[in-house]
């Protein structure tokens, strides 16, 4: 068979059409009956990795629909493709940047892209001298007092990175000489830091400004804010530069007009793209939490999965499985959104850091070669930690009228290492983990088996309204345990998952242009609100009559 | 009265001290895990090391091993620190199974924290128990034993107090200087006299650093507070911070007794708090001077022991110092006359460190010069400045 690279989904294609017919063949067929008719279908669409084990079974797939997904892999050039990924090539063409975030994970000791490699470690090893220091309670501000509480300030991917790991990993704090505290600051309304600021001292507060092109206006106003706040108390010396501030991103010279010390500049580079950066110096908040040796852990897991994307077969290769199954389910089965459900309370911004992942990465609807796609790219991406979406909007996963695809992500163990936080109680929590895990599957069985879960007698005269149909896939991913080893594996499955995906659609996931007019719109209407400019005629009658009731009020 | 003494700590040897002195036979076991009679102790008071050799020349002081003791001992005084608490878990295990003729006089003067005496009297229950605080003061060490105006002494059996009166009778001739309690009430009380102790010094400090920002010396304000008969001047000089093993254990303790009774009280957490950030004080006051920049500065500092007359280094302002400096890349000169070995045991042999013998040869070439000499104020600050230096005092 015959294919080009960057062949586009509108193009004839031998494995489109196979996949469509076995669609048509499968498509009135329940899950009940293939797991009916294959007692070993656990077996043959699970795959176990490491710390991690897929379980596929649950997909409305038999194993001609996966040779076929395979096949349809193999005519987009996936292999030719993970090979330009794992290299310096210039993948994001729309901005000309590779897309190496897999080297922020290298080892030190590295072969491969030795140059990059040393790159990446001299800014790790400069970004581990600071939190070393800030640990052993020796990191002083103005006043020489030692720093108490960090402060992130960030937006996107240098904000929901490190706030999903930092959560993620809370059982993971290291102890540090004096009480260490890490805040969050994002929205550029300021309301996280009108929260956060009357409850901080000034004298023990450092802050983080992470922002990749050091232009994003929500960080610097925030950025300003702070700074403002510290004069107040501190008074306007360079001291409080020097001392409370700490600067991460790809533009020294920006970062040095900001007026952030040389010695607290941490540089990313180009090629590492905002949402793909929590494993480079945006990831500051999250060595702070979890120490050095986390941190190291964190980049080893996804080390791990990114030799595992580059050398596994596609059968058994766990992000290509993921990529296909969504493919499989958004373009066959016509299921529009998908839902990330963690069954475990620490994942509670996980949904959120993955809509900007896959969705930033794969909302898009033009190929390569500049045409129109012409089928359905990212799913709506959503979700929630499960047990308490059960008492939300699993009504409606069970008995609504959308199809959706679910994740559901559990840790085999928790409470088992006998950390500080939790050690006391920890018997009482391990049943509380039970009863997490067994509502993870009963909601995942009743999903995909409908009536069918419940037992005969339950089933007697149920009336309509309590029947459940079924048929919804899903994928069940469990970890050994829920830490920084396995959550890095975790996040680059997801990583790559997109990678594969943006391949078989054939559009860039590395570029975001959708995201950037909006901030030069709110240019030429920021010097309306604050009285610079007075026409507004060149609005449309919508923005008119709504800037006439907010000028109205302000000037009221 | 014979007289066996367990246990290494300064009141053990205090008591070993005066006991024999005033003609008791006393047999000091200062190593309970040793099965040689050979005696191991290293005070930092002069003092007691010189009338310890004294009374082991006189016959009435000896060594002795748990198993040479005589069994007609009529008192035996346990004083431990509380490190040590499992030997003396074994020790009375072992004397349980001496063929003593019970009951004797048991007097514990560990710190075990509440309940301390009395899981110890569960071993031998026959016998009659007394908690005796050791309120003793390194650097003052005989004087601040002989010299209270009270003994406190946990104990309320009558035939028991009669055996403590007889043998403290040389130093407590009269009635009224015991002060007889329940044993938890005077354990309760030996943390609560630290704490107090703990309180006035982080008070004094806290007030010291206001004092600085608004121009008003804290010396004048001490000697007003000490001019009231209500308050007096003990422990009311602001400086670096508390320091000693024991005394800081004690503070310990107690705040994590208030802690675990379910208590809303933060005052002892506070009172370690503010003496943690005192202890740093002078190094604040030097990043200062001279605007965050230390880097590659030299710094002499006099004075490493915790308080003056003693080597004894646990807890003291210079482990706070040394660390700090040295993250701001500063060398440190190093003077104090007796605790320089100790330092070294720690710390070691490094480039940044620079021990001197001589107070003078450490000031040489050094930026700064840190006083840490009983952690508080010595002196005037209108005369050293007269004299050409730039002078910070603490809360002056």
């Amino acid at each position: 068979m015959m294919t080009q690279p960057n062949q586009s989904l509108t193009q004839k294609s031998s494995a489109m059409e196979n996949l469509s017919s076995l669609k048509t063949q499968l498509i009135d067929t329940h899950l009940n009956t293939l797991f009916a008719e294959d007692t070993k279908r656990f077996n043959r669409f699970s795959v176990e990795y490491d710390q991690i084990v897929l379980d596929f079974s649950k997909h409305r797939i038999n194993q001609s629909i996966i040779n076929g997904l395979v096949e349809l892999a193999d005519e987009r050039n996936l292999g030719q493709w993970i090979q330009k990924l794992f290299s310096t090539e210039l993948i994001n063409y729309t901005e000309r940047r590779a897309a190496m975030h897999w080297a922020l994970r290298l080892p030190k000791d590295s072969s491969f892209q030795p140059e990059i490699t040393e790159q990446v470690h001299v800014q790790l090893d400069r970004m581990y001298a600071l939190v070393e220091k800030i640990h052993s309670g020796q990191y002083r501000g103005a006043t020489g007092e030692v720093i108490q509480d960090v402060v992130n300030i960030g937006v996107g991917g240098s904000d929901l990175g490190p706030l999903m790991v930092t959560h993620a990993l809370s059982d993971f704090k290291v102890p540090t000489a004096k009480p260490l505290a890490v805040h969050f600051v994002s929205t550029m309304d300021g309301s996280q830091l009108s929260e956060l600021l009357h409850q901080l001292r000034p004298e023990t507060t450092l802050f983080i400004i992470s922002s990749k092109s050091f232009s994003t206006i929500d960080t610097l106003s925030n950025a300003q804010t702070v700074r403002q706040w510290l004069e107040k108390a501190l008074g306007y010396n360079d001291k409080i530069l020097k001392n409370h501030f700490i600067g991460v991103s790809t533009k020294p010279e920006k970062m040095t007009e900001w007026g952030i010390a040389a010695d607290k500049q941490l540089l990313l580079w180009d090629w590492v793209g905002g949402r793909y950066s929590l494993w480079s110096c945006i990831g500051l908040p999250i060595a702070l939490t979890i120490g050095i040796q986390g941190f190291k852990q964190l980049l080893a897991g996804a080390h791990a999965i990114d030799q595992h994307f580059q050398t596994t077969s596609f059968e058994v290769n766990i992000p290509v499985l993921m990529g296909l199954l969504g493919a499989w389910n958004n373009n066959f089965l016509d299921i529009q959104t998908h839902a990330v459900l963690p069954y475990d309370g620490r994942l509670k911004y996980f949904a959120a850091y993955l809509q900007q992942l896959e969705m930033e990465s794969n909302g898009k609807s033009i190929q390569r070669d500049g045409e129109k796609v012409s089928l359905a790219t990212c799913p709506i991406v959503w979700g929630e930690v499960g047990p308490n979406a059960q008492h939300a909007f699993y009504q409606l996963l069970h008995q609504g009228t959308h199809k959706v695809s679910c994740d559901f992500i559990a840790p085999v163990k928790r409470y088992n290492s006998n950390q500080f936080t939790y050690a006391e109680n920890a018997d009482a929590l391990i049943e509380q983990h039970h009863l997490a895990l067994s509502n993870c599957l009963a909601q995942s069985r009743l999903l995909a088996f409908g009536n069918q879960a419940l037992s005969q007698d339950e089933l007697n005269e149920l009336p309509r309204y309590k029947q459940y149909e079924g048929n919804q896939p899903s994928s069940t991913i469990l970890l050994k345990e829920l830490n920084p080893y396995s959550l890095g594996m975790l996040i680059a499955m997801y990583e790559h998952k997109v990678f594969v995906q943006s391949v078989l659609w054939n559009i860039n996931p590395f570029d975001q242009w959708g995201v950037e007019k909006g901030k030069e719109i709110a240019n030429q209407l920021l010097p309306i609100l604050n009285h610079e400019i007075d026409d507004i005629s060149t609005f449309d009658a919508s923005t008119q009559g709504l800037l006439r009731i907010i000028l109205g009020k302000m000037n009221g | 009265m014979k007289i066996a003494i367990f246990g290494n700590t300064l009141y053990a040897g205090v008591m070993s001290v005066l006991l024999s002195e005033s003609g008791h036979q006393v047999f000091w076991c200062s190593d309970t895990q040793s099965n040689e009679n050979n005696l191991q102790y290293a005070f930092h008071d002069e003092n007691v090391n010189q009338l310890l050799e004294k009374q082991l020349k006189s016959g009435f002081l000896n060594y002795a091993v748990l198993s040479e003791l005589p069994l007609d001992i009529d008192g035996y005084v346990f004083s431990f620190n509380q490190t040590q608490e499992t030997f003396v878990f074994q020790l009375l295990g072992k004397l349980k199974q001496r063929n003593i003729i019970h009951p004797k006089l048991m007097i514990n003067a560990s710190t075990f924290g509440l309940h301390g005496t009395e899981k110890m009297q569960k071993i031998l229950a026959e016998d009659d128990w007394v908690y005796l605080p050791d309120t003793i003061q390194e650097g003052n060490a005989l004087q601040s034993l002989t010299q209270a105006k009270q003994l406190i002494v946990g104990c309320l059996d009558h035939r028991t107090q009669c055996k403590v009166k007889e043998l403290l009778r040389p130093f407590f001739p009269l009635e009224q200087q015991f002060l007889f309690m329940p044993i938890l009430d005077a354990e309760f009380t030996k943390l609560s006299i630290s704490g107090m102790l703990a309180t006035r010094i982080s008070y004094i400090n806290d007030l010291a650093v206001v004092a600085e920002k608004l121009g008003i010396d804290i010396a004048s304000v001490r000697q007003g507070m000490a001019a009231d008969n209500r308050i007096g001047s003990a422990y009311l000089s602001p400086g670096a911070g508390f320091g000693g093993e024991n005394f800081s254990h004690d503070v310990l303790t107690l705040a994590s007794t208030v802690a675990n009774t379910g208590v809303k009280s933060q005052l002892l957490a506070q009172v370690w708090d503010i003496n943690e950030q005192q202890k740093e004080i002078l190094f604040r006051k030097l990043w200062n001077y001279y605007h965050g920049d230390l880097q590659g500065k030299t710094i002499a500092i006099w004075g490493a022991s915790f308080k003056e007359n003693t080597s004894s280094i646990q807890q003291s302002p210079i482990h706070h110092m040394l660390k700090a400096l040295w993250a701001q890349g500063v060398t440190v000169h190093l003077h104090d006359p007796q605790a320089l070995d100790e330092i070294e045991m720690i710390y070691g042999q490094r480039s940044d460190l620079i021990l001197c013998q001589n107070q003078y040869e450490a000031v040489q070439n050094a930026h700064a010069l840190c006083l840490i000499l009983d952690g508080r104020n010595i002196y005037d600050p209108h005369y050293v400045k007269a004299q050409g230096f730039a002078y910070i005092g603490v809360g002056r």
